[in-house]
C-alpha cells in the first residue's frame, strides 16, 4: 500500500532528527573524549609545568583549558541546537500537510457516505415495492381479514377479506379509525371503549393480542363472532402501527356450541345415571366420574381423578388384565372407599382420541339383584321343596287312598278267613293237632297281613298332627313303659340319662309314642341274647353347619337353633353298612322274613319330619347302633 | 230254666262274612243270629228282628252305617239298643262315621266279637 506523500515527510523529517541527535551525540562524545585527553595532556603539563602545584588541582583552573573547553562546548551545543531547529521545521510541515489530506478525506469519507446513503434510501424503497408488489397478492388471496393500523389506530390498509368480512368497501375503510368502525360494541351490545381495545393495546404496549370472545360490527349493523390477532409494526424500534388479522368463527363457534351442548347432554345423562360411569386413560388412571359412581364407591368425583381404576376392584381382581374384558360385561367383586366389598357388573369399552386409548366402564352395583337372585334361588329351593313335598304328599295321599281301598277290600277277606278259622279250630277233634297247627299258621299269617295292612295305612296316612308343647323326657317315659314288658322278657337293661330340665318341645305325644316305640322294639329285636338299652335325651346348641343343618329355609334347622335330642343306643349287632341308606325306605327290614313289615322306620321317619325334626340311625364304634332324633326346641334358640 | 237267646242282628254287605260270624256266634248257643246284607233294609230288619244288639257294618254299597244307625237310633223302640260298628276303621271319613261309638276292628277274632257282644250287653 502506498504511503501518502505526507508520511513520508514526516517520516523523513524523524529520520533527520534521528540522525542529528546522533551526530550530536557523536561529536560530544568525541568532544568528551578529546577534553579527557586534553585534561589529561593538561593535567600532565600542568604536574610538569608547575611541579608546586599540589595534586588533584582542577585543570580548568588553568585558563587556557578553560578557553578551549568552552569552544568545544559552544560547537556541540550549536550542533545539537541545529538538528532540533531542523526537526521542527520537519514536523511543522508534517503537521501542516496532515492537516489538510485529514480535511480533504473527511470531505470526500462525507461525500461518499451521502451517496451510500441515498443508494441505501433507493434500495429500501425498491425493496419495500418489491415486497408490497409480491406480498399484494398473498394479503388479497388471504381468506382472514387483514387491516393495517397507523400509530392512531386508522386503516392505513384492508385486504379484500377485510372488506367481505365486514361488510365495507376497502375504500370506505381506509384511513378510519378501526375500533369505531368495526369493534365499538360489545357482543352483549354495551359500548366498548377504544382504550379497552385490546388491538389498540398493541399500538400502546407494543405486545400482540389475540382474542376469540369478541364480536366485530359489520357495515350493515350486524356482528358476527370473530378471533383477531393484533401484532405491532415497528420501525427502528418505534411503533408504526399494528396489523390485525381477524376471521369469522361463526362455524366455529356453532361448532363449539354445539360440542358443548353435546357435552353437557352427555354430562347430563352420565350425572343421572345410577350406573357408575368411569373413564380411564392408557394408564388406567380415572379421567370421568359421575355421580353414580360416587354413589356406589363413595369416592368424590376430585377423589377419584387421576388414581388407578384398579383400586375400585376388589384385591383378587385386580391382575386381571383390562384388555380381556374390553368388549364383555363381566360380573367382579367392587371395593367401596370405606373397604367393604359388593357385586358388580362391568362393561368395559374402548375408544380413541388424539392416537391415545381410553377406557369406558359402566359399573352396575348388583348387591341387591344378588340379593334377589340369592332370595329367588332359596325360594326356588324352597319352592323345588314344597314342590317335591307336595308331590310326595300328593303320593303319599294317592297311595293312602289306594292303601285305604285295598285295606277295605282286604279286611273283609281276612275277617272272612279269620273267623272260618276259628271256626274250623272249635270244630277239631282234639287230637288233631296237626289241622290245628295248619290253622293256627292261617290265623298268624291274617294278622300278619293285617299288620302290614295297618303299617302301609300309617304311612301313609295324612300328616295331621295334634302338637302340643310336652315334656320331652315324659314321652320317652312313656314310650319306655310300653316296651317294659318286651324288655323284661329280653334281659335287658334299660338305661335312662335324661337331662332335667329340658325345654318344652312341640309334639303330638301319641305320635311320638308309636316313633319311640318302634326304635326301641327295633333296639329290643337287635338284642335277642341280651345287652343294654340306653335312652339319653340332652339340649344342644346348633354351632354349625351338618347334616341337614344350614340357612336355607328347606334345611330342617339353623346355625343357632337350641336342639332336644334324643339318642337310642342298643349294644346289638348293628346295621350292614351296606343297609343303612335303605333303613328308612318303605318295606325294608333286616329282619327275618315274617318278623317284620318293614314299614316300621318308613312311617317313623314320616313322623319325625312331619314334625319338623330328623332322624338319624348310625353304627357305634362300640358296637350296636344309636338312632339320634332332633327337634327343634319350644321358644328357643 | 234255659237263659234266652241274645239276638244279634248283623248289617254287612259281605254275605260270607255275616254268615261266618253266624255260625260262630249260633255254636255259642248264646245267641240267636240275623244276618241282613242290605244296608238299606238295616232299619226294617231291626224294627223286624228286634235285636239285643246290632253289629253294623259302615261302608255299604247301598248305605253308610253311620246313616242307618241314626235311623235306628230315631225309632222309639230301638233307640235304646246298642250299636257296634264292625269297621275295617281306614279312613277318616269311617272314623266320621263312627263318630265315637263303639266298634270292632276288622279282621277281629271270634273271642273278640264275643267279648266286645257281651260288654255292650251288660250295659
Amino acid at each position: 500500500m502506498r504511503k501518502p506523500k505526507e508520511n513520508l515527510l514526516l517520516d523523513f523529517s524523524l529520520i533527520t532528527l534521528v540522525i542529528m541527535i546522533v551526530v550530536a551525540t557523536a561529536i560530544s562524545a568525541l568532544v568528551t573524549a578529546k577534553l579527557n585527553q586534553h585534561v589529561w595532556v593538561l593535567k600532565a603539563y600542568d604536574a610538569a609545568m608547575r611541579p608546586e602545584a599540589p595534586k588533584g588541582t582542577d585543570p580548568f583552573s588553568v585558563p587556557e583549558i578553560r578557553e578551549n573547553f568552552r569552544g568545544v562546548l559552544w560547537m556541540t551545543y550549536g550542533a545539537v541546537g541545529g538538528g532540533f531547529v531542523i526537526l521542527y521545521i520537519s514536523l511543522i510541515s508534517v503537521v501542516a500537510r496532515n492537516s489538510r489530506t485529514i480535511n480533504q478525506q473527511r470531505a470526500a469519507l462525507e461525500a461518499a457516505n451521502a451517496d451510500l446513503r441515498a443508494a441505501y434510501e433507493q434500495l429500501r424503497e425498491t425493496q419495500e415495492r418489491l415486497v408490497q408488489e409480491r406480498m399484494a397478492p398473498i394479503l388479497n388471496s388471504a381468506g382472514e381479514g387483514i387491516c393495517g393500523l397507523d400509530p392512531q389506530g386508522n386503516i392505513t390498509f384492508a385486504n379484500p377479506a377485510a372488506a367481505t368480512l365486514t361488510g365495507w368497501d376497502v375504500e370506505d375503510l381506509i384511513g378510519k379509525p378501526h375500533h369505531d368502525v368495526l369493534h365499538h360494541t360489545r357482543a352483549d351490545g354495551t359500548l366498548y371503549g377504544g382504550d379497552e381495545c385490546p388491538i389498540y393495546a398493541a399500538l400502546r404496549e407494543g405486545a400482540a393480542r389475540q382474542v376469540d370472545n369478541e364480536v366485530f360490527w359489520k357495515k350493515d349493523g350486524t356482528s358476527f363472532p370473530v378471533e383477531y390477532i393484533s401484532t405491532p409494526m415497528r420501525k427502528e424500534g418505534t411503533i408504526i402501527g399494528a396489523v390485525v388479522t381477524f376471521e369469522d368463527i361463526t362455524q366455529r363457534k356453532q361448532a363449539e356450541k354445539a360440542l358443548r351442548e353435546s357435552e353437557m347432554r352427555f354430562r347430563s345423562v352420565a350425572q343421572s345415571a345410577s350406573d357408575a360411569i368411569i373413564s380411564a386413560d392408557e394408564r388406567g388412571l380415572i379421567i370421568l366420574w359421575n355421580r353414580g359412581a360416587e354413589t356406589i364407591f363413595g369416592y368424590a368425583e376430585k377423589e377419584a381423578l387421576g388414581t388407578p381404576l384398579t383400586r375400585l376392584l376388589s384385591e383378587r381382581y385386580r391382575s386381571a388384565h383390562k384388555t380381556a374384558m374390553v368388549g364383555k360385561t363381566v360380573e367382579l367383586e367392587g371395593l367401596r372407599k370405606h373397604g367393604g366389598e359388593f357385586p358388580l357388573e362391568l362393561s368395559l369399552g374402548t375408544w380413541m382420541a388424539e392416537d391415545q386409548l381410553f377406557y369406558t366402564a359402566i359399573i352396575r352395583d348388583i348387591t341387591e339383584r344378588k340379593q334377589a337372585e340369592m332370595k329367588l334361588k332359596e325360594t326356588s329351593a324352597e319352592l323345588q321343596a314344597l314342590q317335591l313335598q307336595l308331590i310326595q304328599a300328593e303320593k303319599m295321599e294317592s297311595v293312602g287312598t289306594l292303601a285305604a281301598g285295598i285295606a277295605h277290600e282286604v279286611k273283609n277277606p281276612l275277617s272272612i278267613v279269620l273267623m272260618g278259622v276259628n271256626y274250623l279250630s272249635d270244630q277239631l277233634p282234639p287230637d288233631d293237632d296237626i289241622t290245628r297247627s295248619v290253622l293256627q299258621d292261617m290265623d298268624n299269617a291274617v294278622r300278619k297281613a293285617d299288620s302290614v295292612i295297618r303299617g302301609l295305612l300309617d304311612f301313609s296316612a295324612a300328616g295331621a298332627l295334634s302338637l302340643n308343647a310336652e315334656d320331652l323326657n315324659f314321652v320317652v317315659q312313656q314310650s319306655l313303659l310300653l316296651v317294659k314288658h318286651e324288655t323284661d322278657r329280653s334281659h335287658l337293661r334299660v338305661v335312662k340319662e335324661l337331662t332335667e330340665n329340658l325345654p318344652a318341645v312341640k309334639l303330638d305325644k301319641g305320635k311320638i309314642e308309636q316313633v319311640l316305640v318302634n326304635i326301641f322294639i327295633n333296639a329290643i329285636h337287635a338284642m335277642p341274647g341280651g345287652g343294654t338299652l340306653t335312652v339319653r335325651t340332652y339340649a344342644k346348641r346348633l354351632m354349625e353347619v351338618g347334616h341337614r343343618v344350614g340357612s336355607r329355609k328347606a334345611d330342617h334347622f339353623r346355625i343357632g337353633d337350641t336342639v332336644l335330642v334324643t339318642e337310642v343306643d342298643d349294644t346289638g349287632t348293628g346295621i350292614p353298612p351296606d343297609k343303612l341308606t335303605k333303613i328308612f325306605d318303605p318295606f325294608f327290614t333286616t329282619k327275618p322274613t315274617g318278623k317284620g313289615t318293614g314299614l316300621g322306620l318308613a312311617v317313623t321317619s314320616k313322623i319325625v319330619a312331619l314334625h319338623g325334626g330328623t332322624i338319624d340311625i348310625r353304627n357305634r364304634e362300640e358296637g350296636g347302633a344309636r338312632v339320634t332324633i332332633m327337634f327343634k326346641a319350644e321358644g328357643r334358640g | 230254666m234255659t237263659m234266652a237267646k241274645k239276638r244279634i242282628l248283623l248289617i254287612d254287605d259281605e254275605p260270607s262274612f255275616t254268615r261266618m260270624l253266624r255260625l260262630n256266634l249260633e255254636k255259642t248257643g248264646a245267641y240267636e243270629v240275623r244276618e241282613e246284607n242290605r244296608g238299606a233294609h238295616g232299619l226294617a230288619a231291626a224294627r223286624e228282628f228286634k235285636p239285643d244288639l246290632i253289629l253294623l257294618d259302615v261302608i255299604m254299597p247301598d248305605a253308610d252305617g253311620g246313616d242307618v244307625a241314626a235311623q235306628i237310633k230315631a225309632d222309639k223302640n230301638l233307640k235304646d239298643t246298642p250299636i257296634v260298628f264292625l269297621t275295617a276303621v281306614v279312613t277318616k271319613k269311617e272314623e266320621g262315621m263312627i263318630g265315637g261309638r263303639p266298634f270292632i276292628a276288622k279282621p277281629a277274632s271270634v273271642k273278640e266279637v264275643i267279648d266286645c257282644i257281651e260288654k255292650h250287653l251288660a250295659k
